[in-house]
């Protein structure tokens, strides 16, 4: 493939890295990675891929940009106000890196679609925020064995790991989504700006490292921050033989839509 | 009262001094830039590490009892250990942390007294005799030297000296400048000095006026600074220029300076002459140069003026007339010089002040004694301790036996001080540390038995010559195997044996020098006796110590050897050669020859800084993949762009190809080779063509 002249230049700071180099960097000019929602964790997350120099990159997102997400979704201007999210976030990205193709998907997500949108992508970043979904992106991606990243924020505290084929997904440690109202969505709960840039930061760097194939996934861990008190910690998690869709005898064979609790991320 | 005037710049440079070394002890300013200001402002670290020492100026040794008691108080506050008066007549306080020194530079400056130019390429502290015909001259030089902001950039040290006769015992004829007095002036001595170089000055004129002191010192200083060597400092005081350019052409070259200083009308010197006195000097000998607080607030009470002398010692003019001989001390151990060697200094060698100790153990057990014997012991070839001028003289070496390093001193004889006689010792042979108060002893009682009644030692010396010191060298010099006395293998007073390889990092590597030349005498030895293993084994340890590595068996210094030169900076085809010896194969004539030759040229090549020159261009070709060199030009590419391309040319070679590049000057050679052996791969040379680097990598596996 080659890397032009003002690639090479563009990205000189991942070639000098050791464990990237030039064969990196073409690693990750040919990836592919699925952002779902523009929101707080996907802005950031947007942003770093796409500077990255990650070859195609989805968004699905329904919404517009609405004034009370300004205070964390970066990667929305306030002159984007009433736009698409799904169509603010591809020209920022185009504009940060004219190198990257931005596929957008403005559109809801659901058991009949979610898989035609991911089967394309090598790795998928969860920036939701309401567990229905979060759910079906976990069972989907359990079934096309993609890998992806969760994130979850809720004011000051974040969470993360990654499940790739063979490791601890969603279920094998939450089975089942909580009742109705008994998690508060951010809209209810509130949210620090930074804390969904932090996590979404940490889900970029985990699937560049992913694409690149260097490192550390947070595979079998669930990272835990609590930027109060600026404290992290991994969690041990295990994948389990009786998990519902990924266990020995797996008992969800189709993909769920759990009644959607309204968010906006 | 004081001798000396302080700079006014003083304040201010204590002030940017304690600046930085707030700086440093905050981790905000790098060690070797606070060495940069901290070794002129004389203020040296010690061999225990953040432990320092002030060193004060005493211009020809000067100091008031007033200023002596309140040095000493300063010195309680801040160390136990005693004041130590050294070979340049200065006063030393030892043993204090770097923020304390900051507080001892500003309450030595309420005494009148200061650090500044005690170390450094600066205007060293001016000797003298202690005669009252210089005294007068070296407190205005000083004073009007030490004003000058360009006395504290020099390419090295200056040193001058003064003498009230022809006795010189302020050593004018082996300093950088001396002079000497004569009725109403002085004679003029030029490029002496000791070191590991000795030279005896020359003599620059035989009469000037007192008046032209000043212009004369300005003159040379200018010299020095203008043509001085700043590149390599250890060929730079002016004795180097002296030899570089040749007499006829360096006093040319002065008398130019000294006219373009003449023409300046410079006032000279103020002097004020001091009362004659009638009162003579008395002698305090000090063991090796120390001496108690509480002792010399004592001295102090009970005196009228001090001079620190030349051999480390004071001498007095007492109040009254009482006439009590300070200390009882050994004429000879009185009169010794001995630098404070491997204890204390980080350039030390040999336990120099140990070795003393012991000559004295012995001698005072032998009813032999010889009082008017001069002995002086450096720990290393620099002549701290005056090895050269002494009438027996040892300086510190490393030497080599059943693979492991001694502790030795060279021995030099007959070195003489007086003005048209000054005459640099004479290498008299080796000794292993431990043999030498035996030799001393034995060369002593011989001495005494052979000379005639009231003969100075030097003209005994003159007569008899070295052969009899050189027959009894040869009977201490054998060395027992490490496991028949590991005695010899330990310096005097250390429980750990002796070592060498730990100072390649110091700031000097003489003893480093040492070790590799005893092994190119042992290729020589082995030469002539056939024995090509031995030639093999004695080239490959050679230049070990270089890389501060110190084998401890032969076969490791044979590995170490093939894993750090060949390939490197030997052609691979010595690789054979040395595995031959490993897997004791016959080795010919002219394959010991050949490596011996190679690693003796290598030798020559290596630079001040212990560096050898990586393998050049041609013998690289033998490396070369079928596939040739892949050559890049990436001069005028920024850094870190150059790096970058580098790996990414690198990335599409096979392990084993072989990537030329071009470099810029500076930044990317500084960078790019360090980042590519990060990266794993090798660099197999780097050499300098006209204003650019060609850059030789092997592309070693992976990526």
């Amino acid at each position: 493939m080659g890397l032009s002249e003002e690639q090479i230049e563009r990205y000189s700071r991942h070639i000098i890295l050791k464990n990237v180099g030039g064969v990196g960097q073409e690693k990750l000019l040919a990836g592919k990675v699925l952002i779902i929602g523009a929101g707080g964790l996907g802005s950031p997350a947007a942003m770093y891929l796409a500077a990255a120099g990650v070859g195609t990159i989805g968004i699905v997102d329904f919404d517009r940009v609405d004034l009370t997400n300004l205070q964390r979704q970066i990667i929305h201007f306030t002159k984007d106000l009433n736009k698409e999210k799904v169509l603010s976030a591809k020209e920022k990205m185009e504009a940060i890196n004219p190198d990257v193709k931005v596929v957008t998907h403005q559109l809801l997500l659901n058991s009949t679609n979610i898989i035609d949108i991911i089967k394309d992508y090598d790795f998928i970043v969860d920036g939701t925020d309401n567990f229905p979904i979060k759910f079906l992106i976990n069972d989907a991606c359990v079934i096309e064995k993609k890998a992806f990243s969760h994130g979850g924020i809720l004011r000051f505290e974040g969470q993360t790991f990654t499940r790739t084929p063979g490791n601890a997904c969603y279920r094998c440690v939450f089975r089942e989504p909580p009742p109705k109202n008994a998690v508060p969505t951010c809209s209810q709960a509130g949210i620090l700006g930074a804390v969904a840039g932090m996590l979404g930061t940490i889900q970029a760097a985990e699937a560049l490292k992913y694409i690149i194939g260097i490192g550390d996934l947070l595979e079998n861990r669930l990272l835990i921050f609590d930027a109060l008190k600026m404290e992290y910690r991994t969690v041990k998690i295990k994948k389990s033989k009786t998990c519902p869709i990924c266990g020995d005898s797996p008992t969800i064979t189709k993909l769920i839509d759990y009644e959607q609790a309204a968010c906006d991320l | 009262m004081s001798f000396y005037k302080l700079p006014e710049s003083l304040d201010s440079e204590i002030k940017e001094y304690e600046k930085l070394v707030k700086e440093y002890k905050a981790g905000k300013l790098a060690a070797v830039k606070m060495k940069a200001f901290r070794v002129p402002f004389g203020v040296y670290e010690q061999r225990e590490p953040e432990t320092y020492m002030c060193r004060i100026r005493l211009p020809g040794g000067a100091i008031t009892p007033e200023q002596l008691t309140g040095v000493a108080e300063i010195s309680e506050k801040y160390t136990s250990r005693p004041l130590h008066f050294t070979t340049r007549e200065e006063v030393q306080i030892h043993h204090v942390t770097l923020e304390d020194t900051v507080s001892i530079i500003k309450e030595l400056k309420e005494l009148g007294l200061s650090t500044r130019g005690g170390g450094g390429n600066t205007i060293r502290n001016i000797l003298g005799d202690g005669s009252s015909e210089v005294d007068p001259y070296i407190q205005a030089l000083t004073s009007r030297l030490i004003a000058e902001q360009d006395s504290w950039s020099l390419p090295r040290k200056l040193k001058i000296a003064f003498s009230g006769d022809s006795s010189d015992r302020g050593l004018a004829t082996c300093n950088d400048l001396g002079f000497i007095y004569k009725p109403s002036g002085f004679s003029v001595y030029i490029a002496g000095g000791m070191g590991a170089k000795p030279r005896v000055a020359a003599k620059l004129y035989d009469f000037v006026p007192a008046n032209q002191v000043y212009n004369i010192a300005k003159a040379a200083k200018n010299l020095f600074d203008k043509y001085g060597n700043r590149k390599n400092k250890h060929a730079a005081r002016l004795r180097f220029l002296f030899e570089k350019l040749g007499k006829g052409e360096f006093i040319r070259r002065f008398e130019e300076e000294l006219t373009a200083v003449k023409k300046q009308n410079y006032p000279s010197l103020a002097i004020d002459d001091l009362p004659a006195q009638t009162k003579s000097w008395q002698d305090v000998p000090l063991f090796l140069g120390d001496l108690e607080t509480a002792k010399a607030k004592q001295l102090a009470k009970d005196i009228e003026s001090i001079r620190a002398t030349p051999n480390q010692n004071l001498k007095i003019r007492r109040r009254g007339y009482i006439s009590s001989p300070a200390q009882a001390i050994d004429p000879i151990i009185g009169r010794a010089i001995v630098c404070t060697g491997a204890d204390t200094c980080r350039l030390g060698i040999c336990l120099s002040r140990k070795l003393l100790s012991a000559i004295k153990d012995k001698k005072m057990g032998s009813s032999d004694k010889i009082d008017d014997i001069k002995i002086n012991i450096s720990g290393c070839p620099n002549s701290c301790g005056r090895h050269h001028i002494a009438d027996i003289g040892f300086f510190g070496v490393a030497k080599r036996h059943d693979n492991r390093p001694v502790p030795c001193y060279t021995v030099v004889m007959g070195g003489v001080v007086f003005e048209g006689k000054t005459k640099i010792a004479e290498k008299a042979g080796v000794l292993p540390a431990k043999a030498i108060p035996d030799f001393v002893a034995e060369y002593l009682k011989h001495v005494k038995a052979h000379r005639k009644s009231g003969e100075p030692f030097f003209d005994y010396y003159i007569r008899q010559g070295k052969d009899e010191a050189v027959r009894l060298i040869e009977k201490y010099s054998p060395i027992p195997g490490f496991s028949e006395n590991k005695d010899y293998y330990f310096d005097f007073g250390a429980d750990r044996p002796f070592s060498v390889a730990e100072k390649v990092e110091g700031e000097c590597s003489a003893g480093i020098y040492d070790l590799i030349d005893w092994d190119f005498e042992n290729i020589k030895i082995a030469m002539a006796n056939n024995d090509f293993r031995r030639v093999v084994l004695s080239a490959a340890r050679a230049l070990l110590v270089t890389k501060g590595l110190e084998p401890k068996s032969e076969a490791e210094a044979i590995v170490l050897f093939k894993q750090n030169f060949i390939g490197r900076h030997l052609d691979a085809l010595f690789g054979g050669t040395v595995d031959k010896y490993l897997n004791n194969q016959e080795i010919t004539l002219d394959e010991a020859k050949g490596l011996a030759s190679a690693v003796k040229a290598l030798y020559d090549s290596m630079d001040n800084s212990l560096k050898f020159p990586e393998l050049n261009h041609k013998e690289v070709e033998v490396l070369r993949s079928p596939r040739g060199a892949v050559e890049r030009d990436f001069r005028g590419v920024t850094c870190p762009m150059n790096f970058v391309k580098t790996k990414l040319v690198l990335e599409t070679m096979q392990p084993g190809e072989i990537l030329e590049i071009l470099l810029d000057d500076g930044e990317p050679i500084e960078n790019v080779p360090a980042s590519v052996k990060a990266e794993g791969h090798k660099i197999l040379k780097q050499e300098k063509v006209a204003g650019y680097w060609r850059v030789i990598i092997r592309k070693e596996g992976g990526n």
